[in-house]
């Protein structure tokens, strides 16, 4: 072994440190020649950025890309997704079929979402053709549920709208103040009569050709609080939001467990209520979700090659077991809440090293991004674009794409029928 | 009506009926013992009431019953003031007045005694050991198809946990979780002839220590009252009725014959012929060579112990401690390090195949590269063929069989309903909801003890706290289930009598309180808790609960001689652990550390909230399929074979509870089947 290597960080997590000590790597400061850097987005923003000139050398490897915000802004994610949809239907893509009432067959997997100012009127379109809806208003740039809050009233985004008329362009600029709007989830499926996300991890170690990987100890984020559709509830953000940040303050907050249960205990009550089919095609379906959102935001990625990033997906299931994503975190937290969840995290730091850093070796950004099936741990191959391709003889996206990672028995019931090509 | 007619009506000489406490309970010092449980109970619960002032049961004002019925859904939000209840006993309460059962016709003198029984149980009853054990369970052998062997994919143990004794699992090798050991189920691939093996079995510690074990021991007279296995005449029974609960598991159920004819399209032949490409045929039978070596190695130590206790030599302990208590200690590594055989090896042979090709993924289906885990995919499949079957033809006493090699999760739900003979017709939804209506009118006391019991347990769980909502709704409409009451015509417990206010210890006022006659204990509800994994409506959750209750639950915590009795489990444990892990058994006792008293409370809640809940289903599909608690004292005595070589090391009971602390990673067919199978006798 060339070296020790040597680390930087922004973020003073036990479950990181312990990581990097247990390889015998040697701690720097930011100023100092390091060659592992684990940073917090706002440290990226300035690593890459035009002014500081930071050039990175080929020993030297960071945990996000310069603009994983493409995928990991609420808006932006929507517009990625949006332009792919299009670009896919433009070629004739069969993924881009629709069905009778104009909806993606295939590509339907994020709630109906606007930006707020900038499609302030199209929403006011669609908010009249079914307006019993409850909406969902989130701020583009905030994480951990801050400044969210839900709308079944025209009334009460008013604001919005005359930010609009005044000066788009204005509003558009000024990032911060922007919004997305998006079409609440009111049926989801309840486990023992509460709501719950789906918290799950992706670790992608190059966009172009796409190579990402899916933690199968992700975990399901329980609210403390009965759910209830109520529109009298609206107000009562325990009731709606799963977020850990949020739910910590809830006066049912259990710090045994904090409210979270392993998609195991998922997979095993599903499979025990609703079949094992059904099941296997929820996670299908899932895997389906992470790795067109990817794809969708690969074109624009830039695909630095000292970067790799773990990012935290947030899925939410509605009660016809259709999955629905909601977001894609770039920094999921570190934070421990729970004795299991400490376990979880310092090992999804493991895995993670173990692949980007083979052997916890001096990284080389050169490598070739093919970890031996050892060095996975918990991770599983989620997509791997090259290995796709290179098997150009199997050409049926849509039979694969409805098989599981996995799974068992499931795979002469495909959940497309109809047969897709790759482009 | 004059006396010949009665003379004539009864059939002529045969045995007097038995009267009705002896199909309760045919032994009288176990119904004196659990009179007096009783008693204490009661005496205990209605001291509580007096002291906080509060009735055994009131009508709710109407406001309060208009509340409670618009959150019936929601009871867990409600946060009553509970911290002046206390439960009314814990298991560990229950474990010392079992400890201190004696049968009045025995002569315990302490001395002796000790010398035949190491255990905490002193009360003589026929407990099966593992020849009885391997012949009430032949579809658990080595080489039958078996759910729950297999790592499954997608159920890994919940926790990644390892727990703190256990320092025998590099941390750098995933493949091989903590708690699993592989046992190759119904697999060929481990070759006869594989260098691996014979080193992991002829482990060091064997011979080394086992010769001093007998030394320890004053060579006193020889023992000769209670030879295992001899069943004990009751003082005041002189007509135990054949078939009593002394018989080990009742094995001669009728379902057997009934389903006997579908039982070949399981059998484990057919798996390895199929996938024959991957599986040199000359691989079979792995169990041969694994316990083969030891014969020649255990052997050298007759002479060590024979000559220090001649005396002894007679006493039913002797062969077993000469022989047996290195095979379940070694047991278990075994398959820890056999598995990785056919890993490097399959994988490299397949790796050229890449047989169906998937666009999401290509490499992960790893699992496929095995031939083992292709046979046991096709007995998995095959199974779940056949389950869809025995539910297309409803067939109860065929569920009940079938359930014996593990029920698949998609079909565990109505299966269990099944054998059960658990129905969710209009009838039973109308019985729910009037139990539900009697929650809603009266308050009663028991019901902060379930509120309390929930608290504490569930509600803290990792895997239950999701249904908190669910246990208040079937724990409360419990309490109120008259027809619960019927099961005390063969529990060895009676329900307790409460008397209306005024008109104490008079008969005619007595009424059953609480009215189903059960007084819920610390724990408790965990009873119900595994069952919400499969039932997401509460009136099915309850019906199920209820006849899981009244068939085998209320016996873990009632005082009686039954075989599936919590007495008999906690004998039939010591027995086995000291029958054939007496080093073990014999070291944990010099330090204090009584095997049952770690081991009680998992065998009082049938391990539920201690496995991952996965296992636990696992593990009461084989209740449910041989009408028999055993299995859990047989699960409980193998958890102790497999972490037998840390607890050797343990000088504490403290520390001996810290190695024993999380069995959450633990496989139990696995553990079981080389227990009872593989373990030399």
């Amino acid at each position: 072994m060339a070296g020790k290597v040597k680390w930087v960080t922004d973020i003073e997590k036990s479950v990181l440190v312990n990581n990097f000590e247990k390889r015998g790597w040697t701690q720097v400061t930011e100023s100092e020649d390091w060659n592992f850097y684990w940073m917090s987005v706002q440290t990226i923003r300035n690593v890459f950025s035009v002014d500081t000139g930071y050039r990175l050398s080929d020993e030297q490897m960071v945990n996000h890309f310069p603009n994983h915000y493409e995928l990991t802004r609420k808006d932006l994610m929507i517009k990625n997704i949006k332009r792919y949809r299009k670009d896919l239907e433009k070629e004739g893509s069969p993924l881009a079929e629709k069905d009778e009432n104009g909806k993606y067959i295939y590509l339907d997997f994020v709630p109906v979402t606007f930006m707020l100012p900038a499609d302030y009127n199209l929403f006011v379109e669609e908010f009249r053709k079914s307006p019993s809806n409850t909406w969902i208003m989130k701020p583009c740039g905030k994480a951990q549920g801050k400044g969210i809050f839900l709308i079944n009233k025209l009334s009460q985004i008013k604001k919005w709208s005359r930010d609009s008329r005044t000066s788009t362009f204005m509003a558009a600029s000024s990032g911060k103040e922007a919004y997305v709007i998006s079409l609440y989830i009111d049926n989801p499926l309840l486990i023992g009569g509460k709501k719950f996300d789906l918290r799950l991890y992706v670790l992608v170690t190059t966009y172009r050709p796409l190579k990402c990987y899916i933690y199968k100890l992700g975990f399901c984020r329980f609210c403390t609080v009965k759910y209830t559709p109520s529109t009298s509830e609206l107000d009562n953000m325990f009731v709606h939001l799963t977020n850990v940040a949020i739910q910590k303050h809830g006066d049912d907050y259990n710090h045994i467990h904090g409210g979270k249960w392993t998609v195991s205990n998922l997979r095993l009550y599903l499979e025990s209520t609703r079949g094992k089919e059904v099941t296997s095609r929820l996670f299908d379906q899932i895997h389906w979700i992470m790795v067109q959102s990817l794809k969708a935001v690969a074109p624009v990625m830039n695909n630095d090659k000292h970067c790799f990033e773990c990012y935290g997906y947030d899925i939410i299931i509605d009660d016809k077991l259709k999955p629905w994503l909601i977001e894609v975190n770039a920094s999921p937290s570190l934070t421990s809440s729970t004795a299991n969840d400490r376990i979880l995290k310092y090992n999804l730091i493991n895995d993670t090293l173990n692949i980007v850093t083979p052997n916890a070796e001096i990284p080389d950004c050169r490598w070739n991004r093919c970890p031996p099936r050892e060095a996975l741990g918990n991770y599983q191959i989620l997509y791997d674009e090259e290995q796709a391709l290179s098997e150009g003889t199997d050409r049926d996206l849509r039979s694969r794409s409805g098989q599981s990672l996995g799974s068992k028995g499931s795979r002469s019931s495909s959940v497309r029928p109809t047969p897709a090509t790759w482009k | 009506m004059c006396w010949p007619c009665v003379f004539l009506s009864r059939p002529p000489p045969g045995p007097p009926a038995a009267p009705p406490q002896h199909t309760k309970e045919p032994l009288q010092y176990m119904r004196n013992a659990q009179a007096s449980w009783e008693k204490r109970i009661l005496k205990s619960l209605n001291s509580m009431c007096t002291e906080l002032g509060v009735p055994l049961a009131r009508k709710r004002p109407l406001p309060e019953q208009r509340e409670l019925s618009n959150k019936w859904n929601e009871m867990g939000t409600d946060e009553p003031d509970l911290s002046k209840f206390r439960p009314v006993y814990a298991p560990k309460d229950f474990l010392e007045v079992l400890v201190s059962l004696r049968n009045p016709n025995l002569d315990c003198s302490e001395e002796v005694s000790s010398l035949s029984h190491w255990g905490l149980i002193k009360v003589p009853l026929h407990v099966g050991d593992i020849p009885q054990v391997r012949e009430a369970c032949p579809e658990l052998t080595l080489t039958s198809g078996q759910l729950g062997i297999d790592d499954h994919p997608h159920v890994p143990s919940g926790t990644p946990h390892v727990p703190s004794g256990t320092p025998h699992v590099p941390s750098g090798t995933p493949h091989v979780p903590s708690g699993t050991p592989h046992v190759p189920s119904d697999t060929p691939h481990v070759p006869s002839g594989t260098p691996q093996i014979p080193p992991t079995l002829t482990s060091p510690q064997v011979p080394l220590t086992s010769p001093q074990i007998p030394l320890r021991y004053p060579s006193g007279t020889p023992h000769p009252h209670v030879p295992s296995g001899t069943p004990h005449v009751p003082s005041d029974t002189p007509h135990v009725p054949s078939g009593t609960p002394q018989v080990p598991l009742a094995l001669t159920s009728p379902q057997v014959p009934l389903t006997s004819p579908q039982i070949p399209l399981t059998s484990p032949q057919v798996p390895p012929t199929l996938t024959s490409p991957q599986v040199p045929p000359t691989l079979t039978s792995p169990q041969v060579p694994l316990t083969c070596p030891q014969v020649p190695l255990t052997s050298p130590q007759i002479p060590l112990t024979s000559p220090q206790i001649p005396l002894t030599l007679t006493s039913p302990q002797i062969p077993l401690t000469l022989a047996s208590p290195q095979v379940p200690l070694t047991c278990p590594q075994i398959p820890l390090t056999s598995p990785q055989i056919p890993l490097s090896h399959f994988c490299i042979a397949h790796s050229k195949r890449a047989n169906m090709p998937s666009a999401l993924q290509i490499v992960t289906n790893r699992k496929k590269c095995f031939g083992r885990q292709a046979a046991s995919d096709l007995f998995e499949s095959e199974h779940v063929r056949l389950g869809r079957r025995v539910l297309g033809e409803q067939d109860s006493a065929a569920a009940q069989q079938y359930s014996r090699q593990g029920c698949p999760t998609g079909l565990r739900a109505p299966l269990w309903a099944l054998i059960l003979n658990s129905t969710n017709d209009p009838e039973d939804i109308m019985h729910y909801e009037q139990l539900k209506a009697g929650v809603i009118q009266h308050d009663l006391v028991v019901d902060n003890l379930i509120y309390k019991d929930v608290k504490l347990t569930a509600s803290n769980d990792d895997y239950y706290f999701v249904f908190e909502d669910f246990l208040y709704q079937v724990l409360l409409c419990f309490s109120r289930d008259t027809t619960v009451l019927e099961h005390f015509n063969y529990n060895s417990a009676t329900p307790p009598k409460s008397y209306i206010q005024g008109k104490a210890e008079q008969d005619e006022y007595a009424v059953i309180y609480p009215p189903n006659g059960v007084i819920p204990f610390h724990g408790f509800s965990m009873y119900v808790a595994p069952l919400c994994f499969l039932y997401n409506e509460p009136c099915r959750l309850y019906g199920v609960f209820r006849e899981m209750y009244v068939r085998y639950f209320f016996r873990l915590h009632s005082i009686s001689s039954h075989p599936s009795g919590i007495v008999s489990l906690c004998l039939q444990f010591e027995r086995l652990l000291q029958s054939h892990l007496p080093q073990l058994f014999y070291h944990l006792r010099e330090i204090g550390a009584q095997p049952l008293s770690i081991a009680f409370k998992w065998m009082v809640r049938a391990f539920s909230g201690y496995l991952s809940t996965d296992q636990l289903l696992l593990l009461w599909d084989r209740i449910l399929g041989y009408d028999s608690l055993e299995i859990v004292a047989v699960l409980a005595a193998a958890v102790f074979a497999f972490r037998a070589e840390n607890l050797m090391e343990v000088t504490s009971l403290a520390s001996a509870e810290a190695v024993l602390a999380d069995l959450s990673t633990l496989k139990v067919m696995p553990l079981i089947q080389i227990f009872v199978f593989a373990t030399m006798i």
